[in-house]
């Protein structure tokens, strides 16, 4: 931002906020994901080791 | 004749949506929740389409237009309720709730008293929001076309009671798919425009604004919080949680599979509605300087010919001529009427479900005979609606929205809110710290500038917060906190004797 240059600080901070509130959406989105892809991977590898488990019984 | 083709051309798609959703609505879950069967992104745009209301198409055009980056504070506001909803409310909600959100807030308090209470709670903001928007759209109509009043709100209402009675959530999400494309597509159209009248330099069209509107310099700045940082902060508030409190926008989260798609469809909703918000910006400040100084658009003492909401229409014209004002009045049209659409839906849904199913039947009730009750409700709404619309005709009704969300916020939001994550909230305690948020919400309301002044024509206002935000939602959450906190102590003493005997 340049002196004088229209675009003041209030165009700054309030774009800032706007993409501000994007970024911790995806972030927030991102990270659950992945949260929940590994607990469905370690799901199924329990559930493969309990198969594998009962096979060796 | 562009713009009358534009609007047969919308209605026409929107009832053939209809028409299609109408043959898969089978069931209630069809009806409440779409089957469930609603992808991510399809949600993500309906949300989007949810959240951008006229208001926010043709309001912040106008807002801009008048106050400059005063009236920018509000896209900017309007842009944190999208996210609010992730970090709090979606995951949760598609986990624990069914059609509405007094399916979470009934799970672990006491069934009747809650649904009770969330039924009317949700009428209440529905109302007011719907009344409004009926208004807007028969004042719009009116302007573009030519039709009377009553007829335009009578069409509008018709329109708005065939696509819920028939197709429900289903014909309602995907209209508002369409129109979350047609207002998006066209907004960046014109966001292009503006910029390659300026080749596309940012500071031109500020510099040019500043020039042309009697602020000034000011138009840069935020001026409202310097003189009324309380208001600025209760709006704030107003804004961003307001969102998280409107049923037609929580139901949508009933829509999809499973709470990772309603968590992915807030990032669709998020990158949607915040990067609209950001070119509100262009739209606005583009307007100033293009359009200050025309007499097809400006009176001669700067006033908008229409009113302030035709900025967006004004500017569409000027930029590319009947072709481009076609498309933004059809547009417009299509925004009105998704929206109420969603309305409709959830009033309906809060009588039928909450009230009819779950309280007087106590769930004792086929689907056949919901159903039926659900398109009864909405025939009633809607009547009701466009009654009430026409007698608002010509009424200053900007207060209803502001009202629909200091009410969501200080209401609707705190009981689900502490519902989900505090274990130490009772049925005495939300229902008590509820209803005096709603309550403080609407007497502040009534008391301040927007109605004591405005509509009612005192010299000052009883109480100068403006949304009343700042009181009504603290308190309502102070309320939920100190009764429910009376109320287990009254059990602990109640209990302690019993224990003893025993």
């Amino acid at each position: 931002m340049q002196p004088g240059s229209p675009i003041t600080w209030a165009f700054i901070a309030g774009l800032s906020v706007i993409l501000l509130g994007f970024v911790l959406t995806s972030t927030y989105a991102w990270i659950a994901n992945r949260r929940d892809r590994e607990t469905a991977g370690a799901g199924v590898e329990t559930a493969i080791a309990d198969s594998a488990k009962g096979e060796g019984k | 004749m562009i713009a009358i083709s534009c609007f047969f051309s919308i209605v026409a798609l929107s009832l053939a949506i209809t028409f299609w959703a109408a043959s898969r609505t089978k069931g209630t879950n069809d009806f409440y929740a779409a089957g469930g069967k609603v992808t991510s992104l399809q949600n993500g745009l309906a949300l989007a389409g949810d959240a951008l209301s006229a208001g926010a198409f043709l309001g912040l055009t106008g807002l801009i237009f008048t106050s400059g980056f005063d009236g920018y504070i509000y896209a900017i506001g309007y842009s944190t309720g999208i996210p609010v909803l992730i970090f709090l409310l979606a995951e949760r909600l598609r986990q624990l709730g069914k059609f509405t959100f007094s399916d979470v807030v009934s799970l672990r308090l006491n069934e009747t008293p809650m649904r009770i209470f969330g039924a009317v709670a949700s009428l209440i903001v529905i109302s007011f929001y719907l009344v409004a928007q009926l208004v807007g759209a028969g004042a719009l109509i009116e302007l573009l076309f030519g039709t009377n009043f009553k007829v335009a709100v009578s069409l509008v209402g018709v329109l708005m009671i065939c696509y819920v009675m028939f197709g429900g959530m289903m014909a309602t999400t995907w209209v508002q798919i369409v129109k979350a494309c047609l207002m998006l597509t066209g907004a960046a159209v014109i966001a292009y425009l503006v910029l390659r009248r300026f080749n596309f330099d940012v500071s031109a069209i500020l510099q040019d604004a500043v020039a042309k509107h009697a602020k000034g310099v000011k138009l840069l700045a935020p001026q409202a919080g310097s003189y009324a940082p309380f208001s600025a902060l209760s709006l704030a508030l107003a804004l961003m949680f307001g969102t998280a409190g409107l049923p037609h926008i929580l139901m949508r989260f009933f829509t999809v599979p499973n709470p990772r798609a309603a968590r992915n469809s807030v990032v669709w909703a998020a990158g949607f509605t915040n990067t609209f918000y950001a070119a509100t910006a262009v739209l606005g400040f583009g307007a100033i300087a293009i359009l200050s100084g025309d007499n097809s658009a400006v009176t001669a003492d700067g006033k908008i010919i229409g009113g302030i909401n035709m900025v967006a229409i004004h500017l569409s014209r000027v930029l590319e001529g009947e072709v481009m004002l076609g498309l933004v009045s059809a547009i417009a049209f299509a925004t009105i009427l998704a929206v109420v659409a969603g309305l409709t839906l959830a009033g309906a849904s809060a009588v039928s479900h909450d009230l009819y199913a779950r309280v007087v039947l106590r769930g004792e009730v086929d689907e056949k005979q919901e159903l039926k009750i659900s398109r009864i409700s909405t025939l009633v709404l809607g009547v009701l609606a466009i009654t009430l619309g026409i007698a608002f005709q010509g009424q200053n009704v900007a207060y209803m929205i502001s009202l629909a969300f200091a009410i969501s916020c200080s209401s609707t939001f705190p009981v689900l809110l502490l519902s989900i994550y505090w274990s130490g909230l009772t049925t005495l305690g939300a229902i008590a710290g509820g209803s005096t948020g709603l309550v403080a919400a609407l007497v502040l309301t009534i008391l301040g500038p927007s109605m004591w002044v405005k509509v009612f024509g005192f010299a000052a206002p009883v109480v100068t917060l403006d949304p009343p935000t700042l009181i009504s939602m603290p308190l309502g959450f102070l309320i939920c906190w100190l009764v429910s906190a009376y109320d287990r102590q009254t059990m602990r003493a109640a209990n302690v004797p019993a224990a003893l005997t025993n």
